[in-house]
């Protein structure tokens, strides 16, 4: 700890419309819900309903487009020199990525989701106009397991997010930070920032980033009614989970289209993440979700 | 009674509405941050001391040896902060020869941790209090217990199950060799004491008299190597 320096990175952002959501830079898996936000972008999403079974698949097949990328590309910045973020955010490549989506079908295009974390997420944002979005995490819950008698510090175990292929720019290496599943969120709009949110949990980070966006912004859903929505999580190939309480017939029209479902209580699992969000009101003022999944609350004055 | 992760019925909340909000996993972090917004402090102070809190009362999801990320906007524009750690100097690909994944537990899967160079490079470039009284909450709680919730009890006991052998875990997480059910008190004077030594230092501590410090050293001088 103190040896080690914390970086002031800036962020990477995508458009979608009049919405720009930001995400740290690699090592992390920001970078997915950008490129799925992207992918989205150039698809008939805006068109549908919040719960219609085409917005759930074209979400689906966006974001698995977008991990089977992260999982191939991201590593430590100073490693990404063949395939850069640029160009993984391009707006003529995410393109060529949406026009693979097949609208009546699930594909397995290859990708899997990052694995399980315990993480702690938390937003705060003050009269003055100042958001902020943090994030911080012991990877698996309780991270290595050691924990340093008479200290109380319980170390993370993060390298295990390093890769042993070598021709991975995320393979293990001196110095190194490895790919990272944890990542704040912060979407802007065309009149300054809109919302300082994010949502826990290894593999549905990303994930839940996209389905937070659409449903404030694209579908008006305040934040406690987003935050509370059945979640969706693609696990690998055709495979997703849905919480057991999403809508019957979405569940059948996903099927129907290829999706191979298994359905999973938010928590039995913790598989769904929590999400906390904090949305602008105009000028002055906000208002804040806080996920049931979780122990927490907003709290304001 | 039985606090419970999970209930028979379901609930409903409103979305919350105010000038000044902080939202977290654990209701004592997120108030702990609100305190500092009523005292002055700006969202930069209530995330650190938010932050700081759940170290203690959320262990299942982080810890003083976690990563952190954080993105700020100050009023004006983005700001964006990678404080995730690097591995040791030793981390060679040979050193992980003949595996086949990275170890996922134990000394071989950790790396610098770099949470609290976050609280500290967001303290100096936007806090507005002291750093030091960013640890009051949490200080307090680690030195005179806290009641643990549910779901965060629901993770301590399956981690009880999983990592209790590992070095330290049974010492620092399990009192009386069990994890404490929602609604128990949980105490972890260690961690008052490092939280006090990271406030009056700012994690810089030089000199190796205590145990943080020489561990904390150590580590640093693999990542250096």
């Amino acid at each position: 700890m103190a040896a080690h320096k914390a970086d002031w990175c800036g962020t990477i952002s995508k458009k979608f419309d009049d919405l720009e959501l930001h995400e740290i830079p690699p090592n992390g898996q920001g970078i997915a819900a950008l490129m799925a936000l992207g992918i989205l972008s150039h698809t008939s999403i805006r068109a549908l309903e919040a719960d219609d079974p085409q917005a759930y698949h074209l979400q689906i097949e966006a974001m698995k487009l977008a991990l089977v990328d992260a999982e191939t590309y991201v590593a430590d910045g100073d490693h990404m020199s063949e395939v850069t973020s640029e160009a993984l955010l391009d707006d003529a490549y995410l393109a060529t990525r949406a026009a693979l989506i097949d609208p009546a079908h699930a594909q397995d295009f290859g990708a899997g989701a990052p694995k399980n974390g315990g993480t702690v997420y938390l937003s705060a944002a003050d009269a003055s106009g100042m958001m902020v979005s943090f994030i911080q995490s012991n990877y698996a819950g309780f991270g290595s397991g050691i924990a340093i008698p008479g200290t109380g510090i319980a170390m993370q175990n993060r390298g295990a997010g390093f890769s042993l292929d070598p021709a991975s720019p995320n393979v293990v290496g001196p110095g190194k930070r490895p790919f990272h599943t944890i990542i704040p969120g912060f979407l802007m709009g065309a009149d300054g920032p809109l919302m300082s949110f994010g949502v826990m949990g290894g593999p549905m980070q990303a994930q839940g980033h996209v389905q937070m966006v659409l449903r404030t912004q694209l579908w008006g859903q305040d934040p406690q009614m987003a935050v509370d929505a059945p979640r969706w999580r693609v696990i690998d190939g055709r495979r997703i989970a849905c919480e057991d309480k999403m809508r019957a017939d979405i569940l059948e029209a996903l099927t129907t289209m290829g999706h191979d479902i298994s359905l999973e209580s938010p928590d039995n699992a913790f598989g769904f993440g929590g999400a906390q969000l904090i949305c602008k009101l105009g000028e002055k003022g906000y208002t804040a979700g806080s996920d049931p999944r979780k122990d927490g609350c907003a709290v304001g004055f | 009674m039985d606090i419970l992760a999970s209930h028979s019925y379901p609930s409903r909340r409103s979305a919350v509405l105010a000038d000044n909000i902080v939202a977290t996993s654990q209701p004592l972090a997120a108030q702990a941050g609100l305190a500092m917004l009523a005292r002055g402090g700006n969202a930069v102070d209530a995330a650190i001391a938010t932050a700081i809190t759940l170290t203690l009362v959320e262990p299942s999801g982080n810890g003083l040896g976690s990563d952190a990320f954080a993105i700020i906007w100050d009023g004006t524009e983005l700001h964006g902060l990678n404080a995730s750690g690097r591995s040791p100097a030793a981390w060679t690909p040979e050193r992980f020869a003949g595996q086949e994944k990275m170890p996922f537990r134990g000394w071989e899967s950790v790396i610098v941790p770099g949470a609290v160079s976050a609280w500290v490079a967001l303290s100096e470039r936007f806090g507005k209090l002291p750093f030091a009284d960013l640890f009051a909450p949490a200080i307090g709680y680690a030195t005179d217990g806290f009641i643990v919730t549910p779901v965060i009890a629901e993770l301590w006991r399956r981690a009880a199950a999983d990592l209790g052998e590992y070095p330290g875990f049974a010492e620092t997480f399990l009192p009386d060799g069990k994890s404490p059910k929602a609604g128990e008190r949980f105490k972890n004077a260690p961690l008052a004491r490092t939280l006090e030594l990271i406030a009056d230092t700012k994690g810089r501590h030089s000199t190796a008299e205590s145990w943080p410090t020489r561990s904390v050293f150590s580590l640093r001088s693999m990542a250096l190597r």
